[in-house]
């Protein structure tokens, strides 16, 4: 366990019902494009509106990896470094995540329980969204992590 | 291909990442998702936490997995060309393609030098139509495993693969 991870970490106890925190992050079409450079997924969809348009999309969106760095970030914030994420997911994607507006992401403790055959974690279940703006909740479910207990 | 298929026998399709995860390959990706986790970036740091060395983001996990595009031999790349994954493996008409449930569930974080390989297994298809458009629902199982063989994680998605409406949609 790291110095920093001592210092940075979930208020304690954690019990379910606790939030998590948010996190926001600014998507411009020129970070879309560069989130999706980043994770070699070139599909037009993700860099051109015009290309999500003719897939039927209302304009460029983030792909998977995408929500996975979002949920994944959001839980380090919370937890701090040292955490062994278990889970991303399952996460139901019912929209797209759109390019041009603030992706934030949030969630709330569900589930708290020993961490199997090691006493020194804990393992926590979260239930996490991912909102825009004009109330769309493009991105919803679970994610589950291990803590130093 | 509809209805239920068995999650549990050969894979319909096999892809090897086209190269193994480098400190380089993590620097890249942490860097456009702004994430400062000192496990990413520092060796010491990582040590410092009980592992051999930095470890990457485990929402990288399928930027690993991913083949290459291109290669010495390879015909140029078709105008609109998308990640070559083995979403294709099942027989169903689209030409478009979304993923609308995702998980990703982990034995152990990745690390450098891991090559990961991809074995997909499909569980179900199903047709809908939906307001983007007339197609199926695939439902994947995809182990991800070492150069050594081991287990690193399992994919489990859907994805709707279709024929859009003319026009744009509202939503997915």
């Amino acid at each position: 366990m790291t110095a920093v991870a001592q210092a940075i970490g979930p208020v304690r106890p954690i019990e379910p019902g606790q939030s998590i925190g948010s996190h926001t992050f600014p998507l411009s079409l020129q970070r879309l494009v560069m989130c999706s450079a980043a994770s070699l997924d070139f599909a037009p969809s993700h860099v051109t509106d015009d290309a999500a348009r003719q897939g039927g999309a209302p304009g460029a969106y983030a792909d998977i990896t995408f929500v996975f760095a979002m949920v994944e970030k959001l839980l380090v914030q919370w937890a701090g470094p040292d955490i062994r994420v278990r889970a991303l997911g399952p996460l139901e994607i019912k929209d797209f995540v759109l390019a041009g507006a603030d992706v934030i992401t949030s969630g709330s403790v569900v589930e708290v329980r020993p961490a199997a055959g090691d006493p020194a974690w804990t393992e926590v279940t979260v239930s996490v969204a991912i909102r825009q703006p004009g109330g769309r909740v493009p991105v919803s479910g679970l994610a589950r992590v291990e803590v130093p207990s | 291909m509809d209805g239920e298929a068995s999650p549990h026998g050969q894979p319909l399709a096999s892809q090897v990442g086209a190269e193994p995860v480098s400190a380089a390959g993590i620097r890249r990706f942490a860097e456009a998702y702004e994430m400062d986790c000192p496990l990413y970036w520092d060796d010491a740091a990582a040590r410092a936490a009980g592992l051999s060395g930095r470890i990457a983001p485990w929402s990288m996990a399928m930027t690993v997995a991913m083949p290459a595009y291109w290669k010495p031999g390879d015909p140029p790349l078709a105008e609109g060309f998308v990640p070559p994954f083995a979403w294709d493996c099942v027989d169903v008409p689209g030409r478009e393609m979304m993923s609308t449930r995702v998980e990703l569930v982990f034995e152990r974080p990745l690390r450098v030098g891991d090559l990961l390989r991809s074995d997909y297994r499909v569980t179900r298809v199903t047709p809908k139509r939906t307001s983007v458009g007339e197609g199926h629902f695939i439902d994947f199982e995809v182990s991800l495993t070492d150069q050594h063989g081991d287990l690193v994680a399992v994919e489990r998605s859907s994805v709707y693969r279709y024929d859009p409406h003319a026009g744009p949609a509202e939503g997915g």
